[in-house]
């Protein structure tokens, strides 16, 4: 440190303001420098006489300002009073702790929208063996679809469910009864009987849906049937959705319809169950012979066996 | 009181200090510093009473000291007659000696001279509370102080802080 540097601190030193890096510096600097060190040594002898007293407080004072503070509160305006208390207000609002009471208090209520009304009736539902309420009526059996009226593609339209063994053994003994009824020629049975199993699902779906697309076609005739075979077609097995077609196709030279029914021919022509029989109908059906091949139809009872008639 | 030279204006401004902290409380922040804050409020109100001081200067802060000691002292005049021998006589002419300087010096000067000595704010703290650069503050302090010197610098308090 030179002189010019303790100029610069020396009232930081006397007053003691001075950090201990720099107060070694004053020390090692005024040990050899007397100007400074004279400097020094007298600005403090000049801070230590020139003290002065303290005044002391006047009786009365603080009586004065609690007075004088009053009086100024009194005749503040409303604004600023409200003013005021806002500012008071809202120096309580952005504590910590109080936003922290808030947010807990925002998520307990928010919680409460999430609560059920009456937690207990949980706990009182009993459902039957098909996972419907004991206390709703069962829409879903079965029986019930089954008892609905004209054609329904979206029956057949999703995945069919899987069946336990007692549905299935009892889905079998439905199809069974309902190939009799069709061979009886009992059709609107076999088509019901047919559909029961359809809408239980399992391996029978096909089949019986088949059988019912069969019935419907002998009992209400091709453009009924139509729709459900064309579900078939879409939605089934490979096995199941040729014979739709070909009973599809059967059913389009019924109506007429030479144009549809070749194009069904011929996408069953490289079918190995079907493919000969399709080839063979694809030449009876050509233009010129169209007329005498209409009056023609497959007997019914083969294809309503729920296999291939011939292959 | 030092700083108006009149004990009613003094308690008069302390009065108003006052009401301005109470008013401005929520300016307060946990982060400032009480003193610079307290005494900012002090500067802003003694200026314009300072400028109204010196149009009508009273007769100052000596008036308010206690009257110089009978004697002990040979003549009329103590300087003349040599250092007196009562202790409380010497305090006093000190006392007065130093009033009288603070008197002369400038109204920033004396303004950080009291706020160093009576009030004990550190320099950054002064600086603060009335809106001077710190090293202006070191400035007018030391220049303070040495002006102070010349007037105490014959005294034996003096000597004996030098020793």
């Amino acid at each position: 440190m030179d002189c010019e540097a303790f100029d610069k601190v020396v009232l930081d030193r006397i007053f003691s303001e001075l950090d201990d890096v720099s107060v070694g510096a004053v020390q090692r600097h005024v040990a050899h420098c007397s100007r400074c060190r004279q400097i020094e040594s007298s600005l403090r002898a000049t801070r230590d006489v020139g003290q002065l007293a303290v005044h002391e407080v006047p009786p009365g004072f603080l009586d004065s300002v609690v007075a004088l503070e009053r009086q100024a509160h009194a005749i503040l305006p409303f604004r600023q009073r409200l003013g005021r208390l806002v500012s008071v207000a809202a120096s309580y609002a952005m504590r910590p702790q109080h936003a922290m009471a808030v947010l807990a208090l925002l998520m307990i209520v928010g919680s409460l929208f999430l609560v059920r009304v009456r937690p207990d009736s949980r706990l009182l539902v009993q459902v039957t063996e098909r996972g419907v309420p004991e206390g709703e009526p069962e829409t879903a059996a079965p029986a019930a679809r089954a008892a609905s009226s004209g054609p329904d593609r979206d029956r057949y339209a999703g995945p069919e469910p899987k069946a336990t063994a007692g549905e299935a053994v009892a889905a079998t003994e439905l199809l069974a009864e309902a190939r009799r009824a069709y061979r009886d020629g009992r059709f609107a049975e076999a088509r019901d009987l047919a559909e029961r199993v359809t809408a239980g699902g399992g391996a029978e779906a096909s089949a019986a849906a088949l059988l019912s697309a069969e019935a419907t076609r002998f009992e209400s005739g091709c453009e009924a049937a139509l729709p459900r075979l064309a579900t078939i077609r879409t939605r089934s097995a490979k096995s199941a959705a040729e014979e739709a077609t070909w009973h599809s196709a059967e059913c389009q030279l019924e109506l007429g319809n030479h144009s549809e029914a070749r194009q069904l021919f011929d996408s069953l022509s490289q079918s190995a169950a079907w493919g000969s029989r399709a080839r063979e109908r694809l030449r009876s059906v050509e233009p010129p012979a169209a007329a005498t091949s209409e009056s023609n139809p497959a007997p019914p009872p083969a294809a309503a066996g729920g296999a291939p008639a011939s292959p | 009181m030092y700083l108006l030279s009149d004990k009613d204006r003094a308690v008069a401004l302390c009065q108003q200090v006052f009401l301005d902290v109470v008013s401005n409380a929520d300016s307060f922040h946990l982060e400032m510093q009480f003193r610079p804050w307290l005494y900012g409020f002090f500067h802003r109100r003694w200026l314009p009473l300072q400028a109204e001081a010196e149009v009508t200067p009273t007769d100052g802060p000596i008036a308010d000291v206690a009257p110089l000691s009978e004697e002990p002292r040979v003549g009329s005049d103590p300087s003349a007659a040599g250092p007196p021998s009562s202790r409380a006589y010497r305090s006093q002419l000190l006392a007065r000696r130093v009033l009288e300087r603070l008197q002369a010096l400038s109204t920033e000067g004396r303004e950080i001279l009291l706020l160093k000595l009576v009030a004990n704010l550190r320099l950054r703290e002064i600086a603060q509370a009335t809106g001077l650069q710190e090293d202006a503050v070191r400035s007018k302090l030391r220049h303070a102080l040495e002006r102070m010197q010349e007037a105490v610098s014959d005294t034996e308090e003096y000597a004996r802080a030098l020793r």
